[in-house]
């Protein structure tokens, strides 16, 4: 491995030069934006909703997608006075630019963009476009955070991330390239193993990053590991947490192994940075010279400040394919304070988690991210906790408890969480003194586990043939009371398996009169099933319910209905 | 596009139990059902090694740490006390999947996982 690179010659030699090949203005976007940044909140706000305009604008006259969503809602730019009248524009998603990816591509022949893609970590990746003109700005955006660390351009940067996976050869190795001499290593998060963790503080001595940069969970699992095995750490000039919620035990365990300060930083791939913490420590400033960002509860309604909500964000810098009111899923604490450090970009408490990860109830309805971080307040002393659902019928609720955790608010949390799913929901709680990491280092607090599995859903058991008619479809004709029972619809494909002669076969169900307990075996069947044969007829299905669902029913030898089954291992009827 | 696509097999197991008189399908140990990913009621193809048999059934709970595989009802028809079976479950997925091949002991312990090329 090559060693590292003097900060100083990447700042004053290699970086001019990179840019000036591109030929790109990142450095001039750099002074501009360091400039606007400390204009009053009403001078940004002005040139936020100026470039906001511009965007709507270009949106309507060049996009698809946006050209018959306004007509359709029946909103014109014009109307669009305040961030009020915005709410008149449907919000954006994942699934709608999954759906239409090329209606939301500028015609603009001017415009140009660059692919780009999510990592799917939380599930599907979305591959989107971004304006080949915000990549300067983004990139400048970037580094007028990294100055308000302490650090700069050019000073070596450490990742705690989790790898590329989703990255092609060719793509690493230009990374590999890109990133030496950016001054920028990384450390894979999907391995953290002592060994490995000894070699990353190895590496961290060796390379003397300025910044070190990573997910929170994974920065403390190392400073506490570093602390408690004393292993020296290098200090650098800061550490920015990133891509999850930083929680206060976490940041003190890292500014005290890294002996540095830390910094949140807030950002998506669809849209870089879009929030970031300046040297007062005081939440977040949202980069509203680029971004327009609103806070909205479930209705859609702006939360007050010091509430919980879902960002949604507008990216004033993508002309190419404009993300307008774009669901992030991501939850953050508005916030109505200035921060003393005299910059006019607005603040933000601090990033919650994650929305769109949802518990299902058995009745199929989804809560959200919203009522789960709303719980955990509503009982004091849950440090830290995590919901896991493996299957529909309940879930478990694991708590960190803090000193005022007492054993009886289990009723509490169990009754509001039975308010809301439903009575029969299971709730196992798990009091803990961790919670997992998953596999690529990061921490989640909702983890849904369900699967969808080919179950079986429907049996009538111990029914007879009572009569043959080889002329026929394929098929067999079964009292339609019997089917309500079972829950099988006509035309249903079964499997009959004979308890008689031991022959297995598939077909389609046909309803049959009601009452008078028929059940006829039809065309080709008659070759495998016959009169006076006692059968079982199945139906399965695809479901992450596998218990609820079954319906079994037991017949008579008059193919009467007994009564509802439930099957144990080793017992005959 | 979805595929059917194999989440877990469990490679010679032995059937232990072969039962007409007996509700159900194929009663698998617990433990067994747990390392293979398998749910209760959840749908699997079984093969027979010995005579060439095959059918699809659903699963239900055997004891933890029996190690009972029984052909119940009319598959006990088809498959018999002693022979060697492999059991399949699948899943509908757009994505590639890992499967889980399990390997057993003659009185269907876990051993350990195995890569299918190595079987």
């Amino acid at each position: 491995m090559l060693p590292p690179i003097f900060p100083i010659f990447v700042r004053n030699v290699i970086y001019p030069i990179y840019r000036g090949l591109r030929g790109d203005d990142l450095l001039s976007v750099l002074e501009e934006l360091e400039r606007s940044q400390w204009l009053s909140p009403t001078e940004l706000e002005e040139i936020q909703w100026q470039r906001l305009e511009g965007l709507l604008r270009q949106a309507v006259t060049h996009v698809p997608y946006y050209r018959d969503l306004f007509r359709e809602a029946g909103v014109m730019v014009e109307d669009i006075q305040g961030p009020a009248d915005l709410r008149a524009v449907p919000l954006l998603t994942k699934e709608i630019i999954r759906q239409n990816s090329s209606r939301l591509v500028s015609r603009d022949p001017l415009k140009k963009g660059e692919a780009s893609s999510t990592g799917g970590s939380t599930g599907e990746p979305l591959y989107f476009y971004c304006d080949r003109a915000s990549g300067p700005v983004r990139r400048a955006n970037t580094l007028r955070a990294i100055r308000w660390t302490g650090a700069d351009i050019g000073d070596r940067q450490i990742f705690f991330w989790g790898f590329h996976l989703d990255m092609s050869l060719k793509e690493r190795l230009v990374d590999t390239v890109k990133s030496y001499f950016n001054n920028i290593a990384y450390l894979s998060t999907f391995d953290m193993s002592e060994p490995s963790m000894r070699r990353y503080a190895s590496r961290l001595r060796r390379y003397r990053p300025g910044l070190v940069v990573g997910y929170p969970s994974a920065l403390a699992l190392f400073c506490e590991f570093c602390k408690k095995q004393r292993i020296p750490v290098y200090h650098p000039r800061a550490v920015i947490t990133s891509g999850e919620r930083t929680f206060q035990h976490q940041r003190e365990i890292i500014e005290e192994v890294f002996r540095a300060s830390a910094f949140d930083r807030y950002g998506t791939r669809e849209f870089a940075n879009i929030a970031h913490e300046c040297e007062e420590h005081s939440g977040l400033h949202l980069f509203n010279d680029l971004f327009f960002v609103e806070i909205i509860d479930e209705k859609g309604d702006q939360v007050p400040h010091g509430g919980v909500g879902e960002m949604v964000v507008t990216d004033l810098s993508n002309f190419y394919m404009p993300f307008i009111r774009y669901r992030t899923g991501d939850l953050a604490v508005s916030s109505g304070r200035v921060c003393s450090c005299g910059r006019g970009l607005p603040l933000i408490e601090r990033i919650e988690g994650r929305s769109f990860d949802t518990i299902i109830t058995p009745r199929g309805k989804s809560v959200g991210g919203f009522f789960w971080t709303w719980l955990s307040r509503a009982v004091p002393g849950i440090e830290r906790f995590q919901i896991e659902q493996r299957e529909r019928s309940g879930i478990i609720f694991r708590i960190v408890p803090g000193p005022e955790w007492k054993e009886e608010y289990r009723d509490q949390l169990s009754e509001r969480i039975r308010d809301n799913c439903g009575q029969d929901f299971r709730v196992t709680f798990a009091i803990v003194e961790d919670i997992p990491l998953t596999p690529s280092g990061k921490s989640r607090f909702i983890v849904s586990n369900i699967e969808e599995r080919l179950v079986i859903k429907s049996k009538i058991h111990k029914a007879r043939i009572t009569g043959e008619n080889p002329g026929g479809v394929d098929s067999i004709m079964v009292d339609m009371k019997l089917l309500e029972l079972a829950g099988i619809a006509p035309y249903e494909k079964v499997l009959i398996v004979d308890n008689t002669n031991g022959s297995r076969i598939e077909t389609v169900m046909l309803p049959g009169d009601r009452e008078g307990g028929r059940v006829v075996a039809g065309g080709a069947t008659v070759n495998h099933i016959h009169t006076g044969d006692e059968i079982s007829i199945m139906a399965f299905t695809w479901s992450s319910d596998t218990r609820e669902l079954f319906k079994n029913i037991l017949v008579d030898e008059h193919n009467r209905f007994v009564r509802y089954l439930k099957e144990v291992a080793g017992e005959t009827i | 596009m979805k595929r059917f696509l194999l989440k877990s097999m469990i490679l010679k197991a032995t059937v232990k139990q072969a039962d007409l008189r007996y509700v159900g399908s194929i009663t698998i140990d617990e433990d067994l059902m747990e390392k293979a990913n398998l749910s209760e009621n959840e749908h699997v193809l079984v093969v027979d090694r010995a005579n060439g048999q095959r059918l699809t059934t659903y699963v239900i709970r055997g004891e933890r740490g029996s190690g009972m595989i029984g052909m119940n009802g009319a598959a006990a028809h088809l498959i018999g006390e002693g022979d060697r079976v492999d059991i399949m479950a699948f899943i509908w997925s757009t994505e590639a999947v890992h499967p889980l091949f399990l390997e057993v002991n003659e009185n269907n312990r876990f051993v350990r996982y195995v890569d299918e090329g190595r079987f």
